[in-house]
């Protein structure tokens, strides 16, 4: 299967169902474009762009014959890609679904093709900034629930939930990401999200000054300084963590 | 005393207990409600001192009727004493937990009252927690030597981990040092505990078996507020993973705390490069197969500060060198400085089918810096390169490198016998610098 490799740029509203239309289009065509833009980064060019309306009904189609044709780790390479933080994402994943559906190798093995690399490193940064945040996550009660705000880099908090949701199996949780204005909320372990939102406004307080109280004694009781070694702490805890964490 | 002066006291007590090794423990067979043990280990805070936080590290108590020379708490010393209840305890580390501070509760004790009764106080603080508060995270305690054996074992069922210190690395030391303890009863608890264990692994069926100290054991080394030598510990610590099947051993590298004639003045900076040294060689013994004699000897008993006891190991033993990657087992290959266990697997899979070249290594994961004075490919060895350990040695160690060494090496000269004249070393070195200036 040959792809023509064209000059155009395309546009789509950024959803994740936008781009699998967008997929279904660039197959049916049978070629690629040159550029992919959404709404938030189209204003920064002054490229001609065509757009595509986003299909719900067409995306969820190619989505199962995507599942029907790929390998399993295929597709999550693809779908965890989507949530990558990575420049011209939507460009490197054409690739990678072509070069799927076109060997029964696992992507992986094809980091020689510079939209794999790109990726994958892009993956690395998401999954090493999630595992970060399964420890440096901090929540109060407010009222009978816990709350949480982070500011992510990376699209973190949907590969957060699932920790946090097994961590508390019968609480009611909440976590605002203030980088994607995304809402997580956990009830019994169940996670759903509610997208393009402003941060929650609570009615009851929270009275949590003593635990934090208690909690920065601890840090500070346990700190040894015959080996003070601030550069240490940074490196392992960078300022961009921090903004949200009682720890400072 | 309210509740924050407490911990102010009881967490600073606790703190030069290592073992920040949080849960490792796959999701675990304890019911309960709130709380899961992660298996990658998950660090929730840094210390300004740069060390991870994950664990609610806390001394029951420091109230303590013994009087270890080493020990900040000792009944001798005037500080300001505090006592936690059972309550309280499980209370923070359900605060803590729900907050996501910590991943579990690392709890130690100093022996109040008499150790049975001490035992009593842990235990009944693990029950609250697992019992009334369905707490299933990750549990670390001390078990206390001397103690009980039901209450040992009961200990065990509740905890994820147990630790026996065993402080000091002799007998002699522990008579000296720590008059108050039965240097017999020290290794007693672990026995118990391996036994048990063992025990229980025999009838698969037993649901109990898995929520016995499920995480396994682990004990603490003081270094350097004795006189023991570098081998004798390695020797202990090898002792106890085959003897007692132990996780972890810890080496902590002694910061001077009293004032006292048996003892490293107060001044004496910690030495955290002998420390150092100890935990590279523990990783010798766990996973590149050394026993504790091929690192250290009874002739020359202390490490070489200068030079990880690796690469110390493959200049004493040059004449076993140049080991061929082509051929040599895997064994063998983990000997090779710049070769790790991953690396070496790399290898025995890459040439199953493939001649290797000297280039190939390098994306192999070989540190080919390091390897290259120690590997051949197929009979050939790098071309140009000087074979002779005291230059190797010279090589090995850059000169940023061992200035930094120096710096934090608070060891006097004599405890640092080397392979190598330190002096004519530095000279050596001096020369390159001026001739790259
Ligand atoms: S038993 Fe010894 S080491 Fe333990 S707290 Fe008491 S004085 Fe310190």
């Amino acid at each position: 299967m040959s792809i023509e490799e064209t000059n155009e740029v395309w546009e789509y509203d950024g959803s994740y169902y936008g781009f699998l239309t967008i997929v279904y289009h660039a197959f049916k065509k049978n070629c690629f474009p040159e550029m992919i833009l959404t709404p938030e980064n189209s204003v920064e060019t002054l490229f001609i762009s065509e757009w595509f309306e986003t299909d719900e009904e067409l995306a969820k189609k190619i989505y199962q014959r995507l599942e029907q044709r790929l390998k399993k780790e295929n597709l999550l390479f693809i779908i965890d890609g989507f949530y990558c933080s990575l420049k011209e994402k939507e460009r490197c994943l054409l690739d990678a679904i072509q070069i799927a559906l076109s060997t029964k190798d696992s992507l992986t093995n094809h980091l020689g093709h510079p939209s794999i690399l790109a990726l994958q490193k892009s993956l690395k940064a998401l999954f090493s900034e999630v595992h970060l945040f399964t420890g440096f996550v901090r929540f109060e009660y407010v009222g009978a629930f816990l709350y949480s705000q982070i500011a992510p880099k990376h699209f973190s908090l949907p590969y957060l939930c699932p920790h946090f949701a097994q961590r508390y199996p019968n609480e009611t949780l909440m976590i605002y990401d203030e980088t994607h204005r995304l809402l997580g909320i956990i009830e019994q372990a169940q996670i759903r999200f509610i997208e393009n939102t402003d941060p929650p406004v609570f009615h009851a307080q929270s009275c949590e000054q003593e635990v934090q109280d208690n909690w920065r004694t601890f840090l500070r009781a346990v700190t040894i300084e015959e080996r003070k070694n601030e550069q240490v702490q940074l490196s392992h805890l960078p300022k961009r963590f921090r903004g949200n964490m009682v720890d400072f | 005393m309210d509740l924050s002066r407490k911990i102010e006291i009881l967490a600073e007590s606790a703190k030069y207990d290592v073992s920040c090794s949080s849960s490792g423990v796959a999701d675990n067979q304890r019911t309960g409600s709130v709380g899961s043990t992660a298996k990658a280990g998950i660090c929730h805070s840094f210390t300004s001192d740069g060390r991870c936080v994950s664990l609610l590290k806390l001394l029951f108590t420091n109230a303590c009727i013994f009087d270890c020379h080493y020990c900040i708490n000792r009944k001798s010393n005037a500080i300001p004493r505090a006592t936690f209840t059972p309550q309280e305890v499980a209370d923070l580390t359900m605060d803590f937990y729900m907050r996501n501070y910590i991943e579990g509760l690392f709890l130690s004790s100093a022996i109040i009252k008499n150790v049975d009764y001490t035992s009593e106080l842990l235990i009944k603080t693990l029950k609250i927690l697992r019992h009334e508060k369905g707490f299933k995270g990750y549990i670390h305690v001390k078990a206390i030597p001397g103690a009980d054996e039901r209450l040992i074992e009961e200990l065990g069922f509740l905890a994820d981990r147990m630790s026996v210190n065993v402080e000091l690395p002799s007998r002699e030391s522990l008579k000296l040092l720590a008059p108050d303890k039965d240097p017999f009863a020290l290794y007693k608890p672990m026995k118990q505990i391996t036994h048990k264990k063992k025990e229980l692994s025999l009838v698969p069926a037993l649901k109990r078996a898995s929520s016995f100290v499920p995480a396994g054991q682990s004990t603490q080394m003081i270094i350097g507020a004795s006189p023991e030598s570098d081998h004798s510990i390695v020797k202990i610590a090898e002792n106890l993973y085959q003897k007692y099947d132990l996780k972890r051993v810890y080496y902590s590298a002694y910061i001077p705390v009293n004032q006292d004639s048996l003892l490293p003045a107060v001044t004496t900076d910690p030495p955290l490069l002998r420390e150092h040294r100890l935990y590279q060689a523990d990783w010798l013994l766990r996973f590149y197969r050394f026993s504790a004699d091929e690192i250290l000897s009874p002739e020359k008993p202390n490490f070489n500060l200068y030079l990880d006891p690796k690469a110390n190991w493959a200049v004493q033993n040059y004449e076993q060198f140049p080991i061929d990657v082509q051929t040599a087992s895997y064994e063998r290959l983990l000997r090779i400085p710049g070769i790790g266990p991953k690396s070496a697997q790399n290898i025995l899979k890459a040439r199953k089918y493939y001649k290797l070249h000297l280039s190939d290594l390098k994306k192999l994961g070989v540190v080919v810096k390091r390897a290259q004075y120690f590997i051949s490919c197929n009979g050939a060895v790098q071309a140009g390169l000087i074979q002779e350990p005291e230059w190797i040695i010279t090589s090995l160690i850059s000169s940023k490198q061992y200035d930094t060494l120096k710096k934090v090496n608070t060891q006097s000269r004599h405890e640092q016998l080397s392979l190598f004249d330190v002096e004519r070393f530095e000279a050596t070195k001096h020369k390159e610098m001026r001739y790259v200036n």
